[in-house]
C-alpha cells in the first residue's frame, strides 16, 4: 500500500511528465535497469524534488503514527498521541529556538529531541501529581497544561524573532510543510526516523504485555520502568524528528492507530505495522493533496486537521470502545 | 519446591505495615487457602511474595534463593500471580490475553510461536472457555474474566500459583468447577495460595489453611486443626459456629461454617 502511494505521488506535480515516462526513468537507475534517455529537468525533478519529498512524507507518516500507537500503549490510554502528550509542542519550542539561534540541520533536531522528551516527562510528572485518580483523563489534562505551556514559550520565541528573516521560517515551518525537503536535511532525518520505527516493530509484541498495566505486567516477568522509558524514549525520537524536518502535523499520531485498531484489533503485533503503513500511506496522499489541490501549497498540517479532526469525530459516534 | 517467607514486613509508604515479622512457607502438592477480613493484608502479602510489590524488610524465597536476588523473568518462570480484577484499556481477545502468559519464555524481540499459540489453547481447553477464546475480553462478565486470568497464568507454566481471590465473581458452577481445577493443580506438583471470603472452600478443596489477623497469621496448618470455632471467630471477629453433616450417600461427613451473630440475635436458631 505505502508502494502504490509512494508511485502515485511521483506522477503528481508541477513538472508534467506522463507515468509511463516516470516508470522507466526509475527502472533505469535500477542495477539491472534498462537504458533510455531521458532530460535532464526531468532527472532533477523526480530525484532532487519529488523522491526526497514523497519519502520524507512517508517515513513522518510512519514515525507519528507508530509513536501515537505506541504511546497509546505505554499509557494504556487509546486517547492520548504525540499531540495530547504534549511531545509536538516540545519539540517544537526546541526546534523554534534551533531556527532562531541559526544551528544547522542536526542542531534543531537534537533540540527538538530534548524538549521533546521534556515535555512528556513533564506530563507523565504532572498526571502523577494526581495520585488518587491516574484515569485516562488525567493524563490527557497534564498533556494539555504541559502543552499549552510549550506552545506560550513558542509563540515568545516567534514575537522576539527578526520579523523579515526569522519569524516567517518558524511560522512556516509550525504549520508543518514537506516544501523545503532536500536531500541534505535527510542525511540526519532519515536515520533518526529509520531506527526507531524498526526498534519498535521488532519489540512490538511486547507492549501487550505493559498494556496489562503495571502489577501484572511486573507478575508476567517484565521489568515495567525500564521498558516503558525504552518505548517513550524511542516514540520521542521518532516524533520529534518527524517535527524537525516537516513542523507540527497533528492529528495523524491520534486518528492512524485508531483506523489501524478498528482495522486489525488491538493486538500490537499486527496495531504496528498497520499504523506504520497506514500512516506512511496517509501522509504522502496528503502531501499530494497539499500540493495539488491550489495553485499555491496549503500547509499539510492544516490539511491533516482539517481532515483528522471531523474523521475522529465520526470515529467517536462509532463507539469506539475504550473504559 | 519451596516458597517460605521469613520476618517479613510490608508497609505503603511511611503508613504503620500491613504486616510485620511474618513466618510462612508452601511446599509443592501444598493448596493453601488463605482467609482473613477485609484489609487484613491478604492481597498485599500475595503480591510481595510474587515480587510485584518488594518487602520492606525480611526476605522471600524461592528454593533458598532469595527473590530480590531475581529476575522480574526468572520469578515469572516460578511464580504466577492471578491479580483480583483486571481493567484492560484495550479490547484485546480472550486469546491474545492468554497468550501474553508466555511474556516470560519468550525472547525480548519475539513473539508468540505456534508453539506459544499450542500452550495457550490448551491452557483455554482446561479451564473450559475454548468456546470464547475469540470474544473481547472486555465484553466479559466477571466471573468470565476470572477464568480468563487464570487460563492466562496456566499458559505461564509457572510452578507456584498465587490467586486473589479467584472466586469472588464466580457463580456455583464455576466456583466448584476453578476449585476442583486449582486442586488437581496442586496435586499435580503445584503449590498454590489462594485468598478467599469463604472458610467452606478451605474445608473442601485445601490441604492447608492461613488465618491471617491483623497482619499476622494466627494459625497455619491442616483444615482440620485450623478451622475450629474459636479460630475462625478471632480472625474474622465475629461468632462462627462450625456444623456438618453427612453426605446422604457416601456417608461422609461434610464440615461446614457459618457467622452467627445475626441467626442468635433473631432467635432462629
Amino acid at each position: 500500500m505505502p508502494v502504490f502511494a509512494v508511485l502515485l505521488s511521483l506522477f503528481i506535480g508541477k513538472y508534467n511528465a506522463d507515468p509511463m515516462t516516470i516508470l522507466s526513468l526509475l527502472f533505469s537507475k535500477m542495477p539491472f535497469g534498462f537504458g533510455g534517455e531521458f532530460s535532464p529537468n526531468l532527472e532533477t525533478a523526480i530525484f532532487q524534488v519529488r523522491l526526497p519529498r514523497v519519502l520524507t512524507a512517508l517515513l513522518v507518516g510512519m514515525s507519528l503514527s507508530v509513536s501515537g500507537a505506541v504511546f497509546q500503549g505505554v499509557f494504556r490510554n487509546p486517547l492520548v498521541s504525540d499531540h495530547i502528550l504534549g511531545v509536538s509542542n516540545g519539540a517544537s519550542l526546541g526546534a523554534a529556538a534551533a531556527i532562531l539561534l541559526g544551528t544547522s540541520m542536526a542542531g534543531v533536531q537534537l533540540a527538538a529531541f530534548f524538549t521533546g522528551l521534556l515535555a512528556v516527562g513533564l506530563t507523565y510528572s504532572v498526571s502523577r501529581i494526581y495520585k488518587t485518580s491516574s484515569t485516562p483523563l488525567t493524563l490527557v489534562l497534564s498533556g494539555i497544561i504541559v502543552g499549552g505551556f510549550f506552545s506560550a514559550l513558542v509563540s515568545l520565541m516567534k514575537s522576539v524573532a527578526d520579523p523579515y528573516d526569522k519569524m516567517p521560517a518558524i511560522v512556516f515551518w509550525l504549520m508543518g510543510s514537506f516544501a523545503k525537503i532536500s536531500s541534505v536535511d535527510l542525511k540526519y532525518a532519515v536515520p533518526a526516523m529509520c531506527i526507531p520505527i524498526i526498534a519498535l516493530w521488532l519489540v512490538r509484541w511486547r507492549i501487550n504485555v505493559l498494556a496489562m498495566g503495571e502489577e501484572d505486567a511486573r507478575a508476567l516477568g517484565m521489568n515495567t520502568e525500564q521498558f516503558r522509558l525504552v518505548l517513550i524514549v524511542l516514540s520521542t525520537i521518532a516524533t520529534s524528528s518527524a517535527v524537525a524536518v516537516s513542523g507540527v502535523i497533528g492529528w495523524v499520531g491520534l486518528v492512524i492507530p485508531h483506523v489501524a485498531r478498528i482495522l486489525v484489533g488491538p493486538d500490537h503485533k499486527y496495531l504496528i505495522p498497520a499504523s506504520i503503513s497506514l500512516g506512511g500511506t496517509y501522509m504522502v496522499l496528503m502531501d499530494d493533496l497539499a500540493r495539488s489541490l491550489a495553485t499555491a501549497e496549503i500547509s499539510i498540517g492544516i490539511l491533516t486537521a482539517i481532515i483528522g479532526a471531523p474523521f475522529f469525530a465520526y470515529l467517536l459516534r462509532k463507539g469506539t470502545n475504550w473504559s | 519446591m519451596i516458597l517460605e517467607i521469613r520476618d517479613g514486613s510490608y508497609s505503603y509508604g511511611k503508613n504503620p505495615p500491613v504486616f510485620k515479622k511474618l513466618n510462612m512457607e508452601l511446599k509443592e502438592t501444598q493448596f493453601l487457602c488463605l482467609l482473613g477480613q477485609n484489609g487484613c493484608g491478604k492481597t498485599t502479602l500475595l503480591k510481595c511474595l510474587a515480587g510485584i510489590l518488594p518487602l520492606s524488610a525480611g526476605e522471600v524465597r524461592i528454593n533458598g534463593k532469595n527473590l530480590s536476588a531475581m529476575s522480574r523473568r526468572e520469578i515469572a518462570l516460578t511464580i504466577g500471580y492471578v491479580p483480583q480484577e483486571q481493567e484492560t484499556a484495550f479490547p484485546f481477545t480472550v486469546k491474545e490475553m492468554v497468550l501474553v502468559g508466555r511474556a516470560p519464555s519468550l525472547g525480548f524481540f519475539s513473539s508468540p510461536s505456534a508453539k506459544d499459540i499450542a500452550i495457550a489453547e490448551e491452557a483455554l481447553e482446561r479451564v473450559g472457555i475454548s468456546k470464547f477464546k475469540d470474544k473481547r475480553f472486555t465484553e466479559l462478565s466477571g466471573g468470565e474474566r476470572q477464568l480468563v486470568l487464570i487460563a492466562r497464568v496456566l499458559a505461564q507454566q509457572a510452578q507456584i500459583l498465587l490467586l486473589d481471590e479467584p472466586t469472588s465473581h464466580l457463580d456455583f458452577k464455576n466456583q466448584v468447577v476453578i476449585l476442583r481445577l486449582i486442586k488437581d493443580l496442586a496435586q499435580e506438583g503445584r503449590a498454590i495460595i489462594m485468598t478467599t471470603h469463604n472458610p467452606n472452600h478451605a474445608f473442601i478443596y485445601s490441604n492447608r489453611v492461613a488465618l491471617m489477623h491483623q497482619g499476622k497469621i494466627l494459625t497455619l496448618g491442616n483444615p482440620a486443626e485450623v478451622l475450629l470455632e474459636s479460630n475462625l471467630s478471632q480472625a474474622y471477629g465475629v461468632n462462627v459456629r462450625l456444623y456438618s453433616a453427612c453426605h446422604p450417600d457416601s456417608g461422609q461427613e461434610i464440615k461446614f461454617c457459618a457467622p452467627v451473630e445475626e441467626m442468635e440475635k433473631e432467635g432462629v436458631s
